[in-house]
């Protein structure tokens, strides 16, 4: 389990997140959604470890997050940010290896490398240096990066992904929801911050829908995602069909 | 054995004719200045650091054996052509051995202590000798380096006729009734000098000359402010030939720290050069020199040339 | 061997060859200091160079006046010197790799950011006041105390750089160079005012400061600087995996496992220990920690336990390299190695700015 209750994080005199409570758990993908600002990245950081918050509680495994050290944190969860600059001119290779912990075996690391590479379909690039990549092509490796970070203890343990299509074309977009979901398959779970309300519900077991600062909707994508959500998230009309297999969304018109 | 005798006969002659005429039969000992015993066998390399070693080795007839100098010692002129062994606080271990000196005379506070361990144990003799800013070291340096070359006799002289010297100029002192101050330039930057204040070597040679240092509540060289020079009203104004670039009485006195002095109304600028401000054989010639520029109208009389003072050049007024 | 080993660095493939370059910095660093314990004023030839050094080894100087001459040549002037070059030419190297690795900029050098000039500062400071206020103690605890005090200013303009330079972790180039030559012009300030009060004697030295200089090298300078520098090699392979992950960004690399403010904090330490010292025994030497790991990093790539390696043995031989120049192309004089290592340094960084203009905006 893996939990955050009542989190308060200020920044001045405003609230960024103002009681927001999420739970994740093992074999699940949750996905949060919710417009610009409404913490969704700020509640991902606080989990993470990364953030301090005013009030609340974060715990993994029963243990609030604060009494966890750097190296056993990363046993447990892995973060994909939003974009990541290397600073200097490591090789795609090498940027994944960067998820093995530091007393890894040499000949099981590069085997992980190399599968984690495969998975998400950067192989050929293996020897090309980071600086040299594009936008998507970096937050691929990236996500070997932290895909081999949680192999390299396992393989269970969550998985935080900071809008993780952001910069992706279709097919990958795809592929690396596929991936967390095969990562929920095998045990682990999963927490995507998604802004494509029919990816997320492609991909989650479970949507949090927030807003200003709180999850205000959470539960499986059939019972939450309505007409009526989608306005009070976004202020958008829209027609929620279910033709497929689940609902998806059919914007009405651009402008409110 | 009649023949045996008489070869070594002619080859103790041919051994003692081919001998210097300063080198005695055995090596002889020196305690220098760090109460060290430093064992002399052979002058026929010298390195000498230090303007006034130099001078007193050059005087006492060892010139042909200096191989090198460090850069303090530019007098006589021969110096120049000597090759250098740097500054004598900072001398290059190895570039003296390189030298393969016999004897290294070396001013007191000559270094880094360091070489001077290193040269000791590449097994060169290395005499440091005693300093002081007075009459009295002076002539002790005189004896001590004659001593060291074997050739107290010679040293004594020295000794001698720079004590008559330094008699004399106490007498031309004797005739100054109303003594006159003077500041002492060492360059002028952007128009703010920078002048020689208390405890320094340029007050030395002023009291000797029977000079008051203008410049007063500043220790060393520093670049001073120029009203307080006005303040101080100098009625001379000594700078060093060659620092001041060729600065003329009609430049230095047009500007504000200096043209509302005494010395600017008299044009008394007496320009040095540089060894003035070291002790050493010829300091009471410039003594003497100095005085009879800030009292020309006391006509004081001249000291007797010296071997040691010939190829000095002239102060200019 | 685990993932931070050479074994995972080889097992991707760079142009040069990790090894190859490394076995190359090695032959270079081997040659140089032959070189500089064979070449000086006093003409020795090889052969007789090697067995000084061999009879060395064992306490045997001779007794001829040659050999006593030939033994202090070789063990009491050049092997202290061509050692402490290479020390400091080493810790130097390092210093700007790690320094690098922290604030994630290829333009951190301890000469051009500040710390350098700091350390010599306070080292200045001390020469002239440690000497002033306690002129009963003797001048070997002024000098003992020398590479401690180097250490702290360095110290201070270590945490004062990264307070001016940094926010939230993150260190802008112009920031960097902004607060580094702020910092510069404060130490030469008061290195300055240092001067207005110093002796003629102390004036003297100040180019030493300055410009840096080998020329005083002795057996216990080496000792004085050893601790300090072994501190400093020590530390930089226990926390070169940890920049590496750095690299990625302070709260990436925690994200993975890293203890990001320990990795920075034995990094500041380090970095002032190496450099304090380096500066205590040869003056500021700019440029070594800039050129030295950018080179390797085009080469081997900037995986940092490869680099720290690669660049403790390029910075020896190149420092090494540079001292002979500096002694030998004015001989008997000798040229500050700081000149030296700044003409081949500052147009290298010249060319790295123009390099990297566009990115660093």
């Amino acid at each position: 389990m893996y939990a955050a209750e009542n989190i308060r994080v200020r920044a001045g005199a405003k609230n960024i997140l103002d009681g927001a409570s999420l739970t994740l758990s093992p074999g699940k993908v949750v996905a949060i959604v919710g417009p610009n600002g409404a913490g969704k990245s700020t509640l991902m950081k606080v989990m993470a470890g990364e953030r301090r918050f005013e009030s609340g509680r974060v715990t993994l495994d029963g243990i609030p997050i604060s009494h966890w050290d750097a190296a056993k944190l990363a046993q447990r969860r892995a973060v994909l940010p939003q974009s990541v600059v290397v600073a200097f001119a490591f090789l795609a290779a090498e940027v994944v290896a960067l998820g093995l912990p530091q007393s890894f075996p040499a000949k099981d690391g590069v085997a992980l490398v190399d599968r984690a590479l495969a998975q998400v379909d950067m192989v050929a690039a293996r020897e090309q240096s980071y600086d040299t990549l594009s936008g998507g092509e970096r937050q691929r490796v990236q996500l070997a990066r932290v895909l081999v970070q949680l192999w390299a203890s396992g393989g269970q343990g969550y998985l935080l992904l900071d809008e993780p299509t952001a910069s992706l074309d279709l097919p990958h977009q795809l592929a690396t929801l596929r991936i967390a979901r095969e990562h929920a398959g095998q045990g682990g779970g999963v927490l995507a911050v998604l802004h494509d309300i029919n990816l997320a519900v492609m991909a989650a077991d479970e949507i949090a829908a927030m807003r200003e600062g709180r999850v205000i909707a959470r539960g499986s994508p059939a019972e939450i995602v309505t007409g009526e959500l989608i306005h009070t998230l976004y202020g958008v009309k829209a027609r929620i069909g279910s033709v497929p297999a689940g609902p998806f969304l059919l914007p009405q018109h651009i402008f409110p | 054995m009649n023949s045996l005798a008489s070869r070594f006969a002619v080859l103790a002659a041919f051994l003692i004719a081919a001998m210097p005429a300063s080198a005695n039969a055995g090596p002889i000992a020196v305690k220098d200045a760090t109460g060290r015993m430093v064992e002399i066998a052979d002058t026929s390399r010298i390195v000498t650091v230090g303007g006034a070693v130099t001078e007193i080795v050059y005087a006492l007839g060892f010139g042909e054996s200096v191989v090198a100098v460090d850069i303090t010692s530019t007098f006589p002129a021969a110096v120049k052509t000597k090759p250098g062994v740097g500054y004598m606080r900072a001398l290059s271990p190895e570039g003296v051995i390189a030298l393969a000196p016999t004897l290294v005379l070396a001013i007191e506070g000559s270094g880094p202590p360091d070489a001077i361990e290193v040269l000791a144990r590449a097994s060169i003799p290395f005499v440091v000798v005693p300093e002081g800013h007075d009459e009295a070291s002076l002539l002790r340096k005189v004896r001590f380096i004659a001593q060291a070359l074997d050739v107290p006799e010679k040293g004594e002289a020295m000794a001698k006729e720079i004590a008559e010297d330094f008699a004399a100029v106490a007498a031309l002192r004797a005739k100054i009734s109303v003594r006159r101050s003077a500041v002492f330039v060492l360059a002028v930057g952007n128009g703010t000098p920078t002048v020689a204040g208390e405890h320094t070597s340029a007050e030395g040679i002023f009291a000797l000359a029977g000079v008051d240092n203008a410049v007063r509540g500043m220790k060393g060289y520093k670049p001073a402010v120029p009203e307080a020079i006005l303040a101080a009203a100098p009625q001379a104004v000594v700078t060093m030939i060659e620092r001041n670039h060729g600065l003329g009485a009609e430049i230095m006195f047009a500007l504000p720290a200096f043209a509302g002095t005494p010395a600017a109304k008299d044009k008394r600028l007496i320009s040095v050069p540089s060894y003035y401000l070291s002790f050493g054989p010829r300091t009471a010639h410039a003594a003497q020199r100095l005085a009879s520029s800030v009292y020309p109208e006391l006509s004081l009389p001249q000291l007797p040339p010296r071997p040691w003072t010939v190829a000095e050049p002239a102060s200019t007024q | 061997m685990t993932a931070g080993d050479a074994a995972l660095g080889a097992s991707w493939r760079r142009s040069g060859g990790t090894r190859a370059v490394l076995g190359a910095c090695g032959v270079i660093l081997l040659l140089a200091v032959f070189a500089s314990i064979a070449i000086g004023p006093v003409v020795m030839a090889p052969e007789r160079v090697l067995s000084v050094l061999w009879n060395g080894l064992f306490g045997m100087r001779g007794t001829a006046p040659a050999d006593l001459r030939d033994a202090a040549v070789v063990l009491d002037i050049r092997l202290p010197r061509t050692l402490l070059t290479a020390i400091v030419g080493a810790a130097l190297a390092v210093a700007g790799a790690i320094l690098q690795g922290v604030f994630r900029n290829p333009l951190a050098d301890p000469g051009l950011v500040g710390i350098s000039p700091g350390a010599a500062l306070a080292a200045v400071v001390w020469i002239v006041f440690g000497g002033l206020v306690a002129a009963h103690v003797p001048a070997a605890v002024v000098n003992h105390a020398l590479p401690i005090v180097s250490f702290a200013g360095s110290l201070a303009a270590i945490l004062l750089l990264q307070r001016l330079a940094s926010h939230e972790g993150r260190t802008s180039v112009a920031n960097l160079l902004f607060a580094g030559i702020a910092l510069g012009a404060l130490a030469s300030a008061g290195t300055g005012l240092i001067v207005f009060i110093a002796s003629d004697q102390q004036l003297r030295e100040f180019t030493f400061w300055t410009l840096g200089s080998f020329g005083g090298s002795t057996w216990s300078r080496v000792a004085l600087a050893l601790p300090f520098l072994l501190l400093l090699f020590a530390g930089a392979f226990r926390i070169a995996r940890g920049l590496d992950a750095i690299a990625l960004g302070e709260a990436e690399a925690f994200h993975s496992g890293v203890a990001v403010e320990r990795i920075k904090r034995i990094a500041v330490v380090i970095v002032a220990a190496g450099v304090g010292a380096s500066v205590a025994v040869s003056g500021i030497i700019g440029f070594v920690g800039l050129v030295v790991p950018h080179l390797l990093r085009l080469s081997i790539g900037p995986s940092h336990r490869m680099l720290i390696l690669g660049s403790a043995l390029l910075g020896a031989a190149l420092l090494t390299a540079s001292d002979i120049f500096a002694r030998t192309v004015a001989s008997p004089a000798e040229l500050p190695i700081g000149v030296v290592t700044a003409f081949m340094g500052a147009p290298f960084f010249i060319w790295l700015l123009r390099r990297h203009k566009r990115s660093f905006g």
